[in-house]
């Protein structure tokens, strides 16, 4: 059976991958797997790993008797459905069985064991990766590295009481094709391709978060599909753990492997069904979900379309972040007069990087590459001198006495500010690029982003509004950063377009494609800070009317927004602004909690609105789309970085344990700062820590997937889906639901 | 003295300096877990506990009678034992949590073993009366002192009784922080309180100070080779402890007391602090052969200084102090020639600063040449294996130390089949219980 490896490939390619935590963005972990429908993929997670994509039964039955479902979209017996006592098949590998079949304990649990071996070697391989590289084998290093590791190791077989342990790894083929050659000749060639499937992905999800860590290794957002042979290799690791467990079990004990090998056979036989079966028992937990969101959509109702009357020239215009932080702000805006507020992906369409001297960054979505590197300018990066001091406490040889030495010094620290990420992200000097080498590459993304946000005309003022999260000793603040922007502080790119804007020779070039700026039209930059919601300069300082409609609206947000407690349980500014230098703080602000909606609609469709934060707002008039490839690069792009939003958030609430980063205050950072462990135990996690979606009490993200609302003809709308292969089988997989929004502001949900 | 008059507590130099900085450092962690448990029901519980340990410490500190430096000495245990097992889910938790009442058990018998015999020697059953009966008999208990020290050893977390230091990580970080910057120093406190007695303990001194060195010396290689922020500032504790009792050893009683001082508030920093994204790295050694004639030049000089200024040669501090000034000279490419003679100067100008203001608080006890000089040759040994580990990453033999060192010489899985046995997994926690009823109904 050559094409074991095949299907160990498929499942490795079916892993999403994970940034690490400078340059963490949301992803959904069910990525490679939207090609099927939601309910379909939920069973298989569930049955391979016991891992939840839909919420518990206690949790509808708790909403259905609050009034939070939708009745007419469940069955009459809904309530006794969801009573029903469950009890579902589930897929055991190896290690599980052995430990279920074992006495065990006075020893440690082998699946423990195996995955904190193997989730600390990828650190090793991580961290170390010099002692790790075989120049001849590029490819076999992972697995090679873990073979010398553990042949070498004289701890597992004491740790787990079995002294012939290491004899079985002397045994295992020195080649990862090879393993999987024998695997399948000597193991595994009677079982179906299915079971053998679930069996696969079962183990990848065992250390779902390196898997998703050496994912990123190689991650080329213009092929996914390849540079699979980390994972590969991980998961060929994980599958010799198995075999060794096998064999030694054979030899062992001819109880034991009776029962090992008979629930095996058993379990891979009735796979398809079982996994079937545990389909079938959510689908009453899918209706309610469904009931779940059409009873909150059924809360918003859009304003329905006026007559075009002749607009006013715009005294001020701020374009924002499509984030849902933006939609109190922008609200509170709109509300003033003269002023108008747009919604955009906020990295503005700029295909750049930033260098600077502590390294390189991206500055743009996940999804794209950088092509123009950005500087900045005459900086002199205070404390290199310091930190080159300093990182004699971390190295063996000087830490001894340096600690005698430092030591005092450093303590100070523990009663100073911590201001460390304010000061850095608020410069307002000009940023270095080469204009001239690059210009028709700038002028394109320009051009592109002032025609998707069909601008009529400019005001005398217009600011573009980056957005960043200033708090400290957080690893996980990327994601509370500017998804757009690569999880970074969008202050770069809202400089980047201020800059060019002001340039004249930039705005002959836009004149030249039909954009045409007024002269007295000057642009600004600004910096919405999301924890305190202050609009910070980052150009010159704002004109005196434009700061102070930025404060009122900055004020009017405060009054009604609902923030994580402060110190004092007030959110007046000077409260809030102390949490942005709490180096204690673990909620500094809910960040994109409770998402809900995209609205790809002119924004007068929502100015009006109270969407309560739970939106992604982009501008879009369909008028100016006849052929919809606007609405398809929307939908494309700033629409699948909404969804991968939403589904971070939504599967760190379903499955907090495995799908989200666990309790923060358990985080330690890990080899180079690929992510963060919970404790030392187990493998890496992914997602969203317990701490950002729940407040002590309730879970503060209501569970739902997006709901896209669009103001477009169906016509348009299908058009567009047609155009974008990667968001149509969102649609139709019911990853998330589309609905057309008609003149009287009657929504119609598009199915395919 | 005599028994009947109890002087319940003593105040002086040394524990006037340890309670503020216990007060400090009280102050920082408490405000931080305030904050950081906002929101959470277990809120009163954390802070409950950790400001039980912490009152027990200063009650510790300023103790002078057995009785209550022994009860507060097992407040403080009990205390950490319901913050270390915050997550009693944790399964991980719950085994350091085992490991650790192992070594804090038996910390205790000896400490009152120990105590036992100093009462039996002096009949006086308070600190104060034990010195005192020393300076007017001139005479040692060595038993009393070998049992004490093995008892400062073993509740300073060294190996082989290290691994539920590291295992801790498994509970809240304020919680490590409280145990790295405080709790686990105890030790030395202990021994700092006997001072006087332990310069005349020649076997005692012989005991702890090889283990303390054998044990720093492996630690600190440990922790270069591990991947997680916070194990490796846990082997770096374990390290620096060793070293904390090694200057006991060797008698530099004012040094060790800096060192306690300057540990706890960096290790404090460092743990509050590792949320924040930095890079972690050692510093690499670039050219080995100008490097080694760095490393002759300073020890030479190095030790000339301490000879005129001192009267005598301090030979493992002098090496100690040579490797940063050496390290710091092989990083000149990143500052300029002038630049780091002059941080080097610096560097050495607040280290004899530091021990001269520390010699004000405490006294010396008798140097100690014979072992200063084997202490200085194992640093010695140990830091040209770890040069040439780092240069040969290639090589077969330096890749089998670097695994055996990540893996913490495999002493540690001993002490989990001990803890393992004692405490089984119980029953009812079999993870797969519940799964394989499911299993079975269906």
């Amino acid at each position: 059976m050559s094409e074991f490896i095949q299907l160990a490939r498929q499942q490795c390619a079916r892993v999403a991958p994970m940034w690490p935590l400078a340059e963490s963005i949301a992803v959904n972990p069910c990525w490679f797997f939207t090609d099927q429908p939601v309910e379909r993929v939920s069973a298989i997670w569930k049955y391979v790993s016991d891992i939840d994509l839909v919420m518990e039964r206690a949790f509808y039955r708790q909403q259905l008797q609050q009034g939070q479902l939708d009745d007419m979209l469940l069955p009459t017996d809904a309530i006794k459905q969801l009573s029903e006592p469950q009890r579902l098949p589930r897929w055991f590998n190896v290690t599980d069985i052995v430990d279920q079949l074992q006495a065990r304990q006075r020893k440690m649990l082998w699946k423990d064991e195996v995955v904190l071996q193997i989730s600390q070697f990828c650190g090793l391989h991580t961290e170390f990766p010099e002692r790790f590289v075989d120049e001849a084998q590029p490819d076999n290093g992972l697995y090679l590295g873990w073979l010398t590791v553990v042949r070498e190791d004289k701890g597992i077989a004491t740790l787990m009481g079995e002294r012939q342990l290491p004899h079985y790894f002397d045994r295992l083929p020195d080649d990862i094709s090879e393993l999987y050659q024998v695997l399948s000749d000597d193991w595994l060639q009677h079982y179906s391709e299915d079971a053998l499937n679930y069996y696969l992905f079962s183990l990848l999800i065992d250390v779902l978060g390196w898997s998703s860590a050496l994912r990123y290794r190689d991650w080329d957002p213009a092929a996914p599909h390849n540079n699979i042979e980390p994972v590969l290799s991980l998961l060929g690791i994980r599958l010799a753990w198995d075999y060794v467990l096998w064999q030694w079990a054979k030899d062992t004990s001819s109880d034991l492997f009776n029962r090992l090998s008979q629930r095996f056979a058993q379990q891979a036989a009735r796979c398809q069904r079982d996994c079937e079966r545990v389909e079938q028992s959510q689908k009453i937990l899918w209706q309610c979900q469904r009931a779940y969101e059409r009873e909150q959509l059924q809360g918003y109702r859009l304003a329905s379309k006026t007559a075009p009357d002749v607009e006013q020239r715009p005294t001020v215009q701020a374009a924002f972040c499509i984030d849902v932080r933006s939609e109190p702000l922008r609200r509170a805006l709109d509300t003033q007069s003269g002023i108008k507020s747009l919604g955009v992906a906020g990295f503005f369409g700029l295909p750049i990087g930033f260098k600077s001297q502590q390294g390189k960054r991206p500055q743009l979505p996940g999804l794209l590459n950088p092509q123009i590197w950005v500087e900045e300018k005459d900086v002199a990066l205070p404390g290199a001198t310091i930190t080159a001091i300093g990182e004699l406490l971390d190295t063996p040889t000087s830490s001894l006495n340096a600690v005698e030495v430092l030591g005092l010094a450093k303590g100070i620290g523990l009663f100073t500010a911590h201001d460390e990420v304010e000061s850095t992200d608020t410069p307002k000097a000009q940023l270095d690029v080469d204009v001239a080498a690059v210009k028709s590459e700038l002028v394109d993304a320009l051009a592109g982003t002032l025609t998707s946000l069909g601008i009529k005309q400019f005001g005398e003022c217009f600011v573009w509004v980056g957005h960043s999260s200033h708090h400290e000793n957080n690893p996980q603040r990327a994601a509370m950063n500017c998804g757009a922007c690569g999880g970074q502080s969008g202050a770069i790119n809202a400089r980047l377009m201020c800059q060019l804007l002001n340039q004249a020779d930039i705005r002959t070039a836009l004149a030249e494609r039909g954009i045409k700026i007024p002269k007295d039209t000057q642009f600004y930059a600004g910096l919405h800070e999301t924890v305190t919601d202050r609009i910070l300069p980052l150009s010159d300082e704002f004109p005196e009317y434009v700061a102070r409609a930025f404060e009122q609206a900055s004020a009017t947000v405060r009054e009604h927004k609902q923030y994580p407690q402060t110190r004092s349980g007030l959110n007046r500014l000077a409260d809030l602004f102390k949490k942005t230098r709490d180096w204690a703080e673990v909620r500094p602000e809910w960040g994109l909690a409770d998402n809900f909606m995209m609205v790809l609609a002119p924004r007068a469709r929502s100015a009006t609105v109270d969407l309560q934060g739970r939106a992604f707002l982009h501008d879009y008039d369909a008028q100016h789309d006849p052929d919809a490839s606007i609405l398809a690069a929307l939908i494309s792009a700033p629409g699948v970085v909404a969804h991968w939003i939403n589904w971070q958030y939504f599967t760190s609430v379903t499955a907090p344990a495995r799908l989200g980063s666990g309790n923060k205050l358990l985080h330690n950072r890990v080899a180079q700062n690929v992510g963060v462990f919970e404790g030392n135990s187990g493998d890496l996690r992914i997602g969203l820590s317990l701490q950002s979606v729940w407040d002590g009490e309730q879970w503060r993200h209501r569970p739902c997937r997006l709901q896209v609302i669009i103001d477009a003809s169906e016509t348009q709308i299908k058009q567009a889906l047609e155009a974008s292969p990667s968001f149509k089988p969102l649609v139709q997989n019911r990853w998330l639901f589309l609905y057309q929004l008609d003149d009287e502001g009657q929504l119609t949900e598009v199915t395919l | 003295m005599g028994a009947t008059t109890l002087n319940w507590i003593q105040i002086d130099e040394l524990r006037v300096t340890l309670v503020v900085m216990v007060a400090l450092l009280s102050w920082v962690v408490l405000r931080y877990t305030w904050r950081n448990f906002a929101l959470e029901p277990s809120r009163p519980r954390a802070m409950g506990w950790m400001l039980g340990c912490l009152v027990s410490v200063v009650v510790t500190l300023v103790a002078n009678h057995f009785i209550l430096f022994l009860l507060s000495w097992i407040s403080i245990s009990v205390c950490l034992h319901r913050l270390l097992l915050f997550y009693p889910e944790r399964a991980r938790a719950v085994l350091a949590t085992h490991k650790r009442m192992i070594t804090a058990r038996l910390t205790e018998v000896l400490l009152v073993v120990s105590f036992i015999q100093f009462y039996l020697w002096s009949g006086d059953a308070t600190i104060t009366g034990t010195l005192a009966h020393y300076y007017s008999t001139n005479t040692v208990p060595t038993g009393a002192m070998l049992t004490l020290v093995i008892a400062a050893l073993l509740s300073c977390a060294q190996m082989p009784f290290h691994g539920w230091l590291m295992q801790v990580v498994e509970s809240p970080t304020s919680v490590s922080s409280l145990l790295h910057a405080g709790i686990v120093n105890l030790g030395g406190f202990l021994l700092l309180s006997f001072a006087p007695l332990l310069t005349e303990a020649e076997s005692a001194r012989w005991l702890l100070g090889i283990l303390s060195a054998v044990s720093c010396g492996l630690a600190i290689l440990i922790m270069s080779t591990r991947i997680s922020i916070k194990i490796r500032l846990a082997w770096s504790t374990c390290a620096q402890m060793g070293l904390m009792l090694l200057e006991i050893a060797l008698g530099y009683y004012s040094l060790a007391l800096l060192h306690l001082v300057a540990h706890s508030l960096y290790k404090a920093y460092a743990f509050l602090s590792s949320g924040t994204v930095r890079p972690i790295h050692n510093v690499l050694v670039r050219n080995s052969w100008i490097t080694l004639a760095w490393f002759i030049f300073s020890l030479v000089l190095i030790n000339l200084a301490l000879w005129l200024s001192f009267g005598h040669f301090k030979p493992t501090a002098a090496v100690l102090l040579s490797l940063s000034i050496t390290l710091l000279m092989s990083q000149a490419h990143k500052f300029s020639w002038f630049k780091s003679v002059l941080i080097a100067v610096v560097w050495v100008a607040i280290y004899t600063g530091l021990t001269l203001s520390a010699a004000q608080l405490m006294q010396d006890g008798r140097v100690h040449i014979m072992l200063d000089l084997a202490v200085a040759a194992w640093f010695i040994v140990l830091v040209a294996l770890y040069w040439w580990l780092e240069q040969h990453v290639a090589h077969q033999v330096s890749q089998r130390w670097f695994i055996r060192l990540n893996a913490g010489l495999y002493i540690d899985e001993w002490f989990t089949r001990l803890a393992l046995w004692l405490w089984p997994r119980p029953e009812d926690r079999h993870r797969y219980e519940s799964v394989q009823e499911k299993e079975s109904a269906s």
